[in-house]
């Protein structure tokens, strides 16, 4: 190879026209890259990698972009791969319910393609607009439909990756029911690309509910909204269950639950729901568009803030928590905004970026707390800077448990060298 | 051959009736549910909790032993033969529910825990575990999380890994590593992901975290009468389209039919060419419309009748006749083998007439009970292997389906598992850079290959031959 | 097949196993132990390997079949209808051949001695001196030796009340029964035996009871004396075979499902056939036919312990519970593992102490969380074990034959 690295190693490989110096705004947590590399295909992705692989650069994959604050700071960024140009569905039947994607479609663009039949893949990371399927499953974001629907380990069935040295590797398959081999499709589901660069997916589809409906109830205290929560959780399945603490002062507590199905299920759903309100002597009122609603909870932790501390605890242990992260957030100055999933034990909680000059501080006193009850306290949003405060408790992640030293033998067999996204990852992996 | 003083040092460690080591009390480990091929193991070892596993296996580690696991032994690809690995460790005393949390919905269970018992013991709250596969009556946790086993009511539900939560993992060191837990969302690698359906060549599994679901409120079964499978085909793909999500939606060919009405009398219709089993559950409130368009949907592809199940006890009944018809089958003929393979759901009527096809072709009966929403099929052929010549044809005739699955974009295993059965068809589906990561993976856990050897993988050696010669086949 | 070439069995009847483990977790021994040698499968691999000859007999595979209780419960979990009850009993007589002669004659005593009347009752006559004394259970207890807990567990000896050769029913004759008394059933519980004359008499069966009736055979055949069981059954064919007979029933469970298979233990004796087509549980025939509202409260929990040869051998499970259930004041509580075997079954808590011992721990803890106050267990051998037990335990917990429970609520008893 004869070009010098000014005119970029990487022309042959995709084009000239699709590499890129990087700019200011390609930055990862304060770490430049130096190329913006877009490949058009499979074989281009292999082909970039080998460069990288050749001439030992650390290559980041990329979607939209939207998601990049989630993760340590990288300590080398040499390529951002691009996937923005594989974009396309690759196969859909809807008669099988499954679909086969490339990694820089949108859930948008995939949504519309899935909603002429009346299917949808259930999944709701915040900003879902701007959000590929590269980057919902490197990030395994997720919102209020995992209640009902689960995550992406729980509908992807197929994926298609190349590794560090530019070699493909398929896991799982197109059917929806597959044991053959290993589940390789879950060691790269929110694995912030650590393992490959993930190129395509194949997903199980659902039917869309005909109709949504929810229920909203106002709350003096978020105990309160809790345990009530967990009442309408074993009144009906939900098909979401919210409990939001995110108005202006005095900021009353809100419960919001959702009902999602035909619409004489969603009628007594909601139904049933009120009843369960009324009985504990609490005013409801019917949400007139839940589905918006719905989405407006799944990006509400993301547009309130810059920082989003997200804590995981059983569900039953929620109401406890919120008060001790309150308590925890006033300390250190912030005026923190609460969004919790009653069903999967997720608190998200929001603090102006301003307020949050102590992040360290407070990352250092609540994280543990969590983690000795077998949760986890994670920095889901931050600055790069208010990264940097964390660095000597844990990082954006904390404490991986016990199977670190397994998880880092995973990422050493499948990146030896260390160039995927090195440093972002679980104990610097 | 197993190093001097092997047992005695075992039994010092499990109690003096946890070893076995007689010949005659030994052979009857010679084989699962997957009888085609038999080996007993040198020695069984049965520890009686998780932290004697550990203390077995590090014993196991430092001797240089490789060990195979086994649960109950009702595995379908023959998983527990043990190859080139003298000593099996065995979970079945494993038997204790250590911590029920019913507000969180979670339950801690050894993996010797028989699956049924789980649901029992959480009936009384309403919750029960998913997963359900046909023989939820003997398999253990462990063997599920092993094979990552499903189950009739997995189309809705999904299968064991959408419901396990952490595992307790004792890797061929004798190391335990705790992965995941009840709280979900730790930060890492989905390890506990990784470890289901790795049929137990990462460690074994010792305990695990599952997620207990709601009981449904209401159910509406019904059997609709088809006069051929095509039909019937037909009507899953026209219940599939029109949005709704059965339970469970079940197929049984004619000679099915016939061997389960023999065996529990359920009222099937014996002269019919297949019948589907459907089952609708949730609220109350939306199971009307549902029910009523499900009926028109059967009819309209043709169904002869459409019934439902007027009480718990008919419903009860069609379901013990569905999930024993594998059995039952054994009143047709004295030996027979269940294939498992996967087809896209649309492929389904396709596939079914490949099989048959191939029954001709190899003069042998074939019977057909699946999991038609899936796509997940069960073709039971049958034989007599004391017949000559007849075990070679049942094996031709499995690797003819299989291929046909593949050919058609499915998988050539949907729950039973790669085990020893299909490992000559693991390079029809994936490419060498795939399996090469597969081992990758493996070596990451288990890089001396002493965990379940053999097995799930083609190694080197077994890559190319359909039946590795060490393995003897019974004839 | 000629008979020549069978060593025991027809291979066919083990080929119909097919290796799908799903009767595992229904045998009791299965559960206790975990060892696949002593499952309902492991133990169908044995014998199928002793037909082929692959195996002898050795102790260690007698060992495994003698640790089956007999209890058929993998038959009632079998989908593929392995006649697993059938197996067991063929092979048992093929391993006697060769036990050690010690180990025989010890089988043959105790044999002997349970099924013939006038030795039993001398061989016994020292327990009667202990049968249900407080004392007796005290003892028991401080010395944990559990040949006491039996005496403490049997009625207090007030002799065998004779019954009449004939009860009249007290109201619209529905139709005719020839009660089997039943050797050790008859000798240890006689009350029971009483109780269900009478009731049968309440519901309008007519109650025939030849005297000196003997042994069903059960016993024999348990302990591997297929001769000596054949010998019993025709003599008790020939003593009680009536033609006016619609029934014929027994308050032991064990006799009961035993007597179900008089057609083909003696396939060329008409009177084992007319036997065998018309035995029925007692309970069974009182729940069809029906009784007249018992009048006498009972406020208690009662939780059902079902008998394997109840439930297993002859498929009756509700019937008891329904007629119990009409007993004012009766609370019919859950006992968890209500299927699985307490130990007794037959002779084995006297020839396999250790297992039958784990399974009565096992039953004993069940109990204990099922909060009931009284245990029904419609069989003599399942009632002395779990009393025993609970004796040994001191365990406030009453434990009765529902029949008694029944006459009592009925105004019947004593």
């Amino acid at each position: 190879m004869s070009q010098s690295l000014r005119t970029s190693p990487f022309e042959e490989a995709v084009g000239a026209e699709y590499v890129a110096e990087a700019t200011a705004g390609d930055a990862i947590d304060g770490v430049a890259p130096r190329w913006v590399v877009e490949p058009g295909s499979v074989k281009e992705v292999v082909e970039v990698l080998k460069v990288a692989h050749q001439r030992d650069l650390t290559v980041i994959g990329r979607g939209l972009g939207r998601h990049l604050t989630l993760g340590n700071p990288p300590r080398r960024a040499d390529v951002i791969v691009s996937l923005g140009r594989m974009n396309r569905v690759l196969a859909y039947e809807p008669a099988d319910m499954t679909v086969r994607v490339q990694a820089g479609c949108s859930l948008v663009a995939l949504g519309s393609a899935l909603h002429e039949n009346d299917q949808w893949l259930p999944l709701d990371p915040p900003r879902a607009p701007r959000t590929t399927i590269g980057g919902v499953l490197a990030t395994n974001l997720a919102g209020p439909l995992r209640a009902s629907q689960g995550t992406a380990r729980d509908l992807l069935i197929g994926i298609r990756t190349v590794g560090p040295d530019g070699t493909v590797v398929s896991g799982g398959g197109k059917v929806v029911k597959n044991v053959a081999g290993y589940d390789l499709p879950k060691a790269h589901v929110g694995a912030l690309g650590t393992l490959g660069i993930i190129v395509d997916a194949t997903f199980k589809v659902r039917p869309r509910p005909q109709h949504e409906g929810a229920l909203e109830i106002s709350c003096s205290d978020g105990a309160y909204a809790a345990g009530l929560a967990l009442e309408l959780r074993d009144t009906c399945e939900p098909f979401w269950l919210q409990i939001a603490n995110d108005g202006a002062p005095p900021k009353p507590w809100r419960v919001i639950v959702g009902a999602g199905g035909r619409h004489e299920e969603v009628v007594a759903a909601v139904e049933s729901y009120r009843a369960t309100a009324e009985a504990r002597g609490a005013l409801s009122r019917t949400v007139p568009n839940a589905a918006e609603v719905r989405r407006d909870l799944a990006d509400a932790s993301a547009q309130l803030a810059h920082v989003v501390l997200k804590a995981a605890t059983l569900a039953t242990r929620v109401g406890a928590w919120l008060d001790v992260l309150e308590t925890a957030a006033v300390r250190v100055g912030a005026t923190p905004r609460f969004h919790a999933d009653l069903v999967c034990g997720v608190i998200r909680m929001s603090i102006d970026s301003g307020s949050a000059e102590n992040l360290g501080e407070l990352v250092a006193e609540l994280r543990p707390r969590f983690e000795d009850e077998g949760g986890s306290l994670i920095v889901e949003r931050a600055t790069s800077t208010q990264k940097e405060g964390l660095s000597e408790v844990g990082g954006v992640w904390g404490d991986p448990g016990p199977g670190l030293s397994l998880m880092r033998g995973l990422k050493e067999a499948f990146d030896p060298a260390g160039r995927l996204a090195p440093g972002r990852y679980v104990g610097g992996l | 051959m197993l190093p001097p003083g092997f047992a005695q040092r075992m039994r010092g460690l499990v109690g003096t009736d946890g070893v076995v080591d007689r010949p005659e009390s030994l052979l009857v480990y010679e084989c699962d549910g997957y009888t085609l091929e038999r080996a007993a193991p040198e020695a069984v070892v049965l520890p009686r909790t998780p932290a004697e596993v550990a203390q077995v296996i590090r014993a196991l580690w430092k001797d240089g032993v490789p060990f195979v696991p086994r649960g109950a032994g009702t595995g379908l690809s023959g998983g527990t033969l043990p190859v080139e690995a003298p000593v099996m460790v065995c979970t079945s005393r494993l038997q204790k529910i250590e911590s029920i949390d019913i507000a969180n919905r979670r339950v801690v269970a050894q993996a010797g825990v028989v699956n049924l018992w789980v649901s029992r013991a959480v009936k009384d709250a309403g919750l029960h575990f998913a997963p359900d596969p046909s023989s939820q009556n003997a398999c253990t946790i462990g063997g599920n999380v092993a094979e990552n086993s499903g189950g009739p009511h997995t189309l809705k539900y999904g299968v064991t890994t959408n419901h396990v939560l952490g595992l307790e993992l004792v890797l061929p060191t004798g190391e335990v590593v705790q992965l995941g837990g009840p709280v979900e969302d730790r930060p890492g690698y989905d390890l506990t992901g990784l470890v289901v359906g790795s049929e137990g060549t990462l460690g074994l599994v010792t305990r695990a975290t599952l997620r207990l679901t709601r009981v449904p409120e209401s159910y509406r079964t019904f059997l609709a009468v088809f006069d051929s499978v095509a039909d019937a085909s037909e009507a899953v793909s026209g219940i599939i389209a029109s949005g709704i999500i059965p339970a469970a939606l079940e197929m049984m060919d004619g000679l099915i039919l016939r061997a389960v009405e023999d065996a529990f009398h359920a009222g099937l219709p014996v002269d019919a060419g297949a019948v589907l089993l459907i089952e609708l559950d949730g609220p109350e409130a939306g199971l009307p419309s549902q029910s009523e368009e499900v009926r028109e949907l059967c009819k309209a592809q043709g169904a002869v009748e459409v019934r439902t199940a007027r009480d718990d006890a008919e419903r009860t009944l069609l379901w013990k006749a569905r999930k024993r018809a594998f059995g039952a089958v054994g009143r047709l003929a004295p030996n027979y083998c269940t294939q498992d393979g996967v087809v896209p759901r649309t492929q389904v009527p396709e596939i079914l007439r490949r099989i048959s096809a191939t029954a001709e072709k190899h003069s042998l009966r074939i019977g057909n009970v699946f999991h038609a929403g899936d796509g997940n099929i069960h073709p039971i052929i049958l034989f007599d292997e004391r017949n000559a010549g007849e075990v070679e044809r049942v094996l031709a005739a499995g690797t003819e389906i299989l291929e046909a699955c593949v050919a058609l974009g499915g998988s050539v295993t949907g729950e039973h598992g790669i085990g020893v059965e299909k490992i000559a068809q693991m390079p029809l589906l994936f490419s060498p850079e795939d399996l090469h990561a597969m081992a990758t993976l493996r070596s990451v856990f288990d890089p001396q290959r002493r965990a379940n050897p053999h097995k799930l993988l083609p190694d080197s050696k077994v890559c190319v031959e359909a039946r590795a010669p060490r393995r003897q086949a019974a004839m | 097949m000629a008979d020549s070439d069978v060593r025991f069995v027809e291979i066919e009847k083990l080929l119909s196993c097919v290796h799908c483990g799903l009767c595992l977790p229904s045998c009791p021994t299965y559960l206790e132990l975990g060892t696949e040698a002593d499952s309902p499968r492991g133990r169908i691999l044995l014998m199928r390997a002793l037909e082929e000859g692959r195996l002898r007999p050795t102790p260690e595979v007698t060992r495994h079949l003698d640790s089956c209780l007999g209890c058929r419960a993998c038959e009632t979990a079998c989908p593929s209808g392995v006649p697993y009850g059938s197996l067991i009993e063929a092979a048992r007589p093929f391993v006697e051949e060769h036990r050690p002669p010690v180990a025989r004659f010890l089988r043959w005593l105790l044999d002997s001695v349970l099924t013939q009347p006038t030795v039993r009752n001398v061989a016994t006559a020292p327990l009667r001196l202990l049968a249900g004394k407080p004392w007796t259970a005290r003892f028991a207890r401080a010395t944990s030796l559990s040949l006491l807990g039996y005496a403490a567990a049997l009625p207090e000896w007030r002799g065998v009340t004779p019954l009449p050769p004939v009860i009249e029913p007290d109201r619209e004759l529905r139709g005719t029964a020839v009660l089997l008394t039943g050797c050790v059933a008859h000798s240890s519980f006689p009350q029971t035996t009483v109780s269900i004359a009478r009731l049968l008499a309440r519901a309008g069966v007519r109650v025939l009871i030849p005297p000196d009736q003997g042994c069903c055979g059960a016993l024999s055949l348990h302990l591997g004396n297929d001769t000596r069981s054949r010998d019993l059954a025709l003599r008790l064919s020939r003593h009680v075979s009536e033609d006016e007979a619609d029934w014929y029933v027994t308050t032991a469970a064990g006799c009961g499902a035993h007597l179900r298979e008089y057609g083909t233990l003696l396939p060329n004796d008409s009177g084992a056939a007319n036997i065998g087509a018309k035995a029925r549980d007692p309970l069974d025939l009182l729940a069809e036919l029906g009784l007249p509202a018992p009048q006498r409260p009972l406020k208690a929990k009662i939780a059902m312990h079902d008998p394997c040869h109840l439930l297993h051998g002859q498929g009756v499970k509700n019937a008891p519970r329904e007629l119990l259930r009409q007993i004012p004041g009766a609370e019919l509580v859950e006992l968890a593992e209500a299927e699985i075997c307490c130990g007794s079954a037959g002779t084995y808590n006297l020839t396999e102490p250790g297992t039958a011992g784990r399974l009565l721990t096992r039953k004993l803890a069940d109990i204990r969380a099922s909060g009931a106050d009284i245990i029904a267990a419609a069989n003599p051998g399942c009632l002395l074990q779990i009393r025993s037990g609970a004796i040994l335990q001191n365990m406030p917990v009453q434990i009765a034959h529902p029949i008694d429970l029944l006459a009592r609520a009925h105004g019947l008893g004593d």
